[in-house]
C-alpha cells in the first residue's frame, strides 16, 4: 500500500481503484528575464487530486455498457469529491478517460474507448438520452435490458427511458450535475469532460514474442489491466476553456489529434507504443504512454497502477429482496446491512416464544425482514465452505469476534460452485447477542441444531451503528479474501442523529438529584443503554446535549455524556410533580417552559414523582405541539425497563392519543407469528425485566392504527442528520 | 331507579380510568372534568371500602383529582388505612394524600413511615417532617438517627439526598 507520498488507495480490487493523488506543494512562479516583446506565459498545473480507475470487469466484454459492479466504485465518488474540496467549499471538477487495449485498430478503439466515457459519464449525470444514443449505436446488440430488469427488479413492459433511469439511480444515486466536470459541460459533445484514448495509453506492452504466440484468450487476459475507464478529479476551483483542451471530443473518430499530443524525440509516441522483446510495464518503466498530455495528468495516478489480480473465488454479502429466504446466483450483492428487527421472531401469546426451528421462515433470523447472507462462488470448491465472519467497529478493530467465527455456506447445486449461508443477523444488545439459534443446516452436518455464542454456526453478530461487518474467505491455495460492508446505509447516508437533553430535578435546592447521577448508576448503565440500542437498532446514533450557558456546577458529566441537574422552580415539589388536569398549577408547564428544548431534540426530565400516579408521561407534537412541554418526557425516577426509550417512542412516533392512547397494537389479521405487540417497545405498559422476549423491538410494518413505526421514527423532528 | 344505575356505570367507568397503570393525560383530563360528583363520590366510597387486594398506588394519586366536599372525609380514611398497605407506592400516594388534604395528624402519619422500607415512603415522610425538625429538636433528632443509619445505603438514596439537602447531617439544625 502506497504512503501518503505516492497518495492513499482508499480501496483496490479487481474491479478497480479509488485513491486521492500525492499532494503536489505549491511552488512560486519562477520568470526569465524578457525583453520588451518577449513575455512569460504562466498557468496552474492541471493537478489531478484523486481518482477512480473503473477495470474491464465493470463492464460487458467488447462493450461501453456497465455493469451493476460498477456501483462498487462509484459509491465512492461523493465521498471523495467531498474529501477534496477547496476552502471555498468548491468541489474538484472531474474529467474521464477511457483506454483500451493494444489490440485492434486504433480507430475501432478509440470509438470504444470514447463510448465507455460517454456511458459512465451519462451514469453520473443520469443522461438518459445520452444513453440512448449508446443503445442505438452498440447496446441494442447486446443484453443490456435483461441486466437492467434484474439489477433494479423492474418487470418486463416498461418503458425503456424508465428501464434506464431505474438502473443509473439504481447505480449511482447521488447524481452529479454538468458542471461538476472539467469543461462544465459547455461543449455539447463532451470536450474536457470525457474523452476515449483509444489504446495509445497502455499500462502493459506485451512483448512481440508474446503478441506473435499466446493463444487469443491469454492474451487478451494479460491485457486486461489496459482496458479501463479512469475518473479524475482535479484541483478544486481549476477552470480551463473547453477550446482549449488538447483532446478531440469522444465521439470523434479521428485520432489526428491524439496522435498529435505524442511524445516527441528522444523517444516518441509511435516508439513507446511498439511491442519490444520484453514485456513494458507503467509502473516499472514510465514509458507506455504515447500521449504526452496524458502521461502529464496520470503519470503519478495511484490508480494507474496493475488491477489485482482476478480472484479465482468471490465472496459477497446478498439480500434476499423476493422473499426466496436462500441463496442463489442471482442475489443481488449488499451493499450495507442492518440490525434485525425481529418483527416476524415470535408465536405470539401469553408468554410469547421465540421461533427458532431449521427451516428458514420459522427462524427467528430467516424470517426477520433485515436478513442478510454470506454467498461464496468458487469452482474448485465442492459441498459446502467455510467463512469467517465478524463486526467491527467504527475503527475497524474487532467488535464481536467469538472465539469461532466460521460459517457453513453449502453449494446451491451440485456444481454450482455456489455457496450460500443461512440467514444472518445483526443485534446491538448484551441479551440478543447470546441468544442461541438453530444453525439451519442439515443433520448431516455435525453444526446442526442448535448453536451457541461463542460456537461456529452462531448466526448472530453485536453490531455498532458506526460499525462494519466484515468476512473472510480462504479458497484452497490462495490468498484469503475479505469483504467489508457498512452497518446501515452510508451513501447517500441513512442513519440519524437523535440527541437528548436529560434534566434531573434535585430533591431541594443546591442538593442530589432525584436519582442517582454517579457514573456506576441506572441513569447511565440502563436508561441511556437501552435507549441507544433500542433506536440503535434503527441506524440512529443518540446523543446528549446542553444548553449553551448552563452553569458548569450544574452539569454531570460520564464519558462523552452529559445530564444537567436543576432546582425545582418555586412551587414544585420534585416528589410530586403534576400536569394538573384540573387546570390549576401546571407543573409539567413550567419545566418545559423554564428549561426550553435545543433544536430538534428530545427532553427527559427525571422527577421524583408524578401526581398523576403515573410512572411516565410524554407529550408528542401531534396532541400538544402549541404546549411548551411538548417533545418532552417526564419519568418518575428509574422506574421500570425501558421506560425512558418508550416515552420517547411516544414523541418519535408522533401517535395520537386517540388511537389506542398512542400505543402499539398489532394489525388486525396479522398471522400469529409477526408483529407481535408483546415484544413491542410502544405496547401499553412495558417489561419488568430486559431480555429477548421483551418489549423492547419497533416494526417497520403498519400497526393496527396504520402507524408504521421506523417509518415515523426514521422521519421524525427529533432526528437528524447524521 | 334508572338514574341511580347509570350513576354506578359512570363509577364504574371512571374507577375504571383511574386504576389504569398509565394513563394517557388527555384520557385523565378528560375523565376527571366529564364525570359528575355523585360518581366521583362513588368511587372514593368504593377505594375507602377495599381490603384486598390493596388499592394500587397510582389510583390512590388521582383520588385527588376527583376530589369533592362530600368525600373528603372518605377519602382521608382511605388514605390512612393505605399507610399501611402491602405496596410501597399505595402508602407513599397515602402519605402524599394526607398532606394535601392537610390532615391535622400529618406529622403523626410522617414519622411513623420515616421507619418504612421504601425509600419512596420515606422520602415524602422526610420531605413533610424537615420544615417541622428546624423548629423541633425531637424531630431533628429522630430524622438524624434515621439518616445515620442509612447512610451510604443506596436503597435509600433519595430520602438520605432530602435530609443532606436540607443539612440534618448535623447535629443541630443551622442557626442561619
Amino acid at each position: 500500500m502506497p504512503d501518503q507520498k505516492d497518495g492513499i488507495i482508499h480501496s483496490a480490487t479487481e474491479h478497480g481503484t479509488v485513491a486521492s493523488h500525492p499532494v503536489r506543494t505549491a511552488e512560486p512562479f519562477r520568470v526569465a528575464p524578457t525583453t520588451e516583446t518577449d513575455v512569460n506565459t504562466l498557468s496552474l498545473d492541471l493537478v489531478p487530486v484523486a481518482c477512480i480507475s473503473l477495470h474491464d470487469t465493470v463492464f460487458e466484454f467488447d462493450s461501453s455498457f456497465p455493469t451493476p459492479d460498477v456501483a462498487l466504485l462509484l459509491k465512492e465518488l461523493p465521498g471523495l469529491r467531498e474529501k477534496h474540496k477547496n476552502a471555498k467549499g468548491q468541489f474538484p471538477p472531474a474529467s474521464i478517460f477511457g483506454h483500451a487495449d493494444p489490440v485492434g485498430k486504433d480507430a475501432y478503439n478509440k470509438a470504444l474507448s470514447g463510448r465507455r466515457t460517454r456511458a459512465i459519464y451519462g451514469l453520473l449525470v443520469h443522461d438518459i438520452a445520452l444513453w440512448q444514443q449508446l443503445f442505438n449505436e452498440e447496446w441494442h446488440s447486446k443484453n443490456v435490458l435483461p441486466t437492467m430488469r434484474k439489477a433494479t427488479g423492474t418487470p418486463d413492459g416498461g418503458s425503456r427511458n424508465d428501464l434506464m433511469k431505474a438502473y443509473m439511480t439504481q447505480l449511482f444515486p447521488v447524481k452529479l450535475d454538468k458542471g461538476d466536470f472539467l469543461g462544465k459541460g459547455v461543449d455539447a459533445k463532451g470536450k474536457a469532460d470525457f474523452q476515449g484514448c483509444s489504446e495509445f495509453n497502455p499500462l502493459i506492452i506485451l512483448s512481440q514474442p508474446e503478441n506473435d504466440t499466446l493463444p487469443h484468450e491469454e492474451r487478451n487476459a494479460k491485457n486486461r489491466p489496459n482496458r479501463r475507464v479512469v475518473v479524475f478529479l482535479f484541483r478544486a476551483g481549476l477552470n480551463v476553456n473547453p477550446k482549449l483542451w488538447p483532446c478531440p471530443v469522444a465521439t470523434d473518430p479521428s485520432t489526428a489529434e491524439c496522435v498529435a499530443r505524442f511524445f516527441g524525440p528522444p523517444k516518441t509516441g509511435e516508439q513507446r507504443r511498439k511491442a519490444g522483446a520484453e514485456l513494458r510495464a507503467f509502473e516499472k518503466t514510465a514509458d507506455t504512454f504515447a500521449c504526452r498530455f496524458y502521461d502529464r495528468v496520470a503519470g503519478q495516478s495511484p490508480c494507474e497502477k496493475p488491477a489485482p489480480p482476478v480472484p479465482t473465488a468471490t465472496l459477497e454479502f446478498v439480500n434476499d429482496p423476493t422473499g426466496t429466504h436462500a441463496v442463489a446466483a442471482g442475489n443481488p450483492v449488499a451493499t450495507f446491512v442492518r440490525m434485525g428487527l425481529w418483527d416476524h421472531a415470535f408465536t405470539c401469546g401469553t408468554p410469547s416464544t421465540l421461533n427458532d426451528d431449521v427451516t428458514e421462515l420459522k427462524s427467528f433470523i430467516g424470517a426477520d425482514s433485515r436478513r442478510f447472507y454470506l454467498r461464496v462462488k468458487d469452482t474448485k470448491a465442492k459441498d459446502s465452505v467455510q467463512v469467517k465472519w465478524r463486526t467491527l467497529k467504527s475503527d475497524s478493530t474487532n467488535l464481536d469476534a467469538p472465539a469461532d467465527e466460521h460459517m457453513t455456506l453449502i453449494e446451491t447445486g451440485a456444481g454450482t460452485g455456489i455457496f450460500g449461508s443461512r440467514a444472518l443477523m445483526l443485534v446491538n444488545d448484551a441479551d440478543d447477542q447470546k441468544q442461541g439459534a438453530n444453525s439451519g443446516l442439515p443433520a448431516t452436518f455435525p453444526t446442526a441444531g442448535a448453536r451457541n455464542f461463542d460456537q461456529s454456526d452462531h448466526r448472530i453478530r453485536r453490531a455498532d451503528v458506526e460499525g462494519f461487518v466484515e468476512a473472510e474467505y480462504t479458497p484452497v491455495g490462495a490468498a484469503p479474501i475479505k469483504v467489508k460492508l457498512p452497518v446501515f446505509q452510508r451513501n447517500p447516508e441513512k442513519r440519524r442523529k437523535m440527541s437528548l437533553q436529560i434534566f434531573v430535578l434535585r430533591v431541594a435546592a443546591g442538593g442530589n438529584g432525584v436519582i442517582d447521577t454517579s457514573p456506576a448508576s441506572g441513569l447511565w448503565t440502563s436508561e441511556l443503554r437501552e435507549i441507544r440500542e433500542i433506536y440503535g437498532r434503527l441506524g440512529i446514533k443518540v446523543d446528549t446535549l446542553v444548553a449553551p450557558g448552563t452553569i458548569a456546577a450544574n452539569i454531570v458529566t460520564n464519558g462523552g455524556d452529559s445530564i444537567v441537574l436543576i432546582d425545582a422552580p418555586a412551587g414544585i415539589n420534585p416528589l410530586n410533580v403534576s400536569f394538573n388536569p384540573l387546570g390549576g398549577a401546571n407543573d409539567e408547564r413550567r419545566l418545559g417552559a423554564t428549561f426550553p428544548a435545543q433544536a430538534n431534540t428530545i427532553r427527559i426530565f427525571y422527577v421524583g414523582g408524578l401526581a398523576s400516579g403515573n410512572r411516565a408521561e410524554s407529550w408528542p407534537d401531534i396532541d400538544f405541539g402549541a404546549l411548551p412541554q411538548h417533545g418532552s418526557c417526564f419519568l418518575r425516577g428509574i422506574a421500570a425497563t425501558y421506560n425512558a426509550a418508550h416515552e420517547m417512542g411516544h414523541v418519535l412516533t408522533d401517535k395520537a392519543a386517540g388511537k389506542n392512547t398512542g400505543h402499539y397494537v398489532a394489525p388486525a389479521g396479522a398471522p400469529g407469528t409477526r408483529l407481535c405487540a408483546d415484544q413491542n417497545l410502544m405496547r401499553n405498559g412495558t417489561s419488568v425485566v430486559e431480555g429477548v422476549l421483551e418489549s423492547k423491538r419497533l416494526y417497520d410494518e403498519a400497526d393496527a392504527d396504520g402507524t408504521v413505526q421506523v417509518t415515523k421514527i426514521l422521519g421524525s423532528s427529533f432526528t437528524r442528520d447524521f | 331507579m334508572a338514574d341511580s344505575n347509570a350513576a354506578v356505570n359512570n363509577a364504574d367507568q371512571l374507577y375504571a380510568i383511574l386504576n389504569g397503570e398509565n394513563v394517557h393525560p388527555v384520557v385523565l383530563d378528560s375523565a376527571i372534568n366529564s364525570f359528575g360528583e355523585i360518581a366521583k363520590n362513588q368511587v372514593v366510597a368504593r377505594v375507602a371500602a377495599t381490603f384486598e387486594p390493596p388499592p394500587r398506588g397510582a389510583l390512590l394519586d388521582r383520588l385527588l383529582f376527583i376530589r369533592t366536599s362530600g368525600n373528603q372525609a372518605e377519602m382521608a380514611g382511605a388514605f390512612i388505612v393505605n399507610l399501611r398497605s402491602p405496596l410501597p407506592e399505595a402508602r407513599k400516594a397515602s402519605l402524599q394524600g394526607l398532606e394535601k388534604l392537610g390532615h391535622a395528624a400529618i406529622v403523626q402519619f410522617a414519622l411513623l413511615s420515616v421507619r418504612d422500607e421504601s425509600d419512596a415512603v420515606v422520602a415524602v415522610a422526610c420531605q413533610i417532617l424537615v420544615a417541622r425538625a428546624k423548629q423541633d429538636p425531637v424531630v431533628w433528632k429522630l430524622l438524624r438517627s434515621a439518616y445515620t443509619a442509612r447512610a451510604g445505603r443506596q436503597e435509600f438514596y433519595l430520602s438520605n439526598s432530602i435530609l443532606e439537602a436540607h443539612g440534618v447531617t448535623a447535629l443541630t439544625p443551622s442557626t442561619k
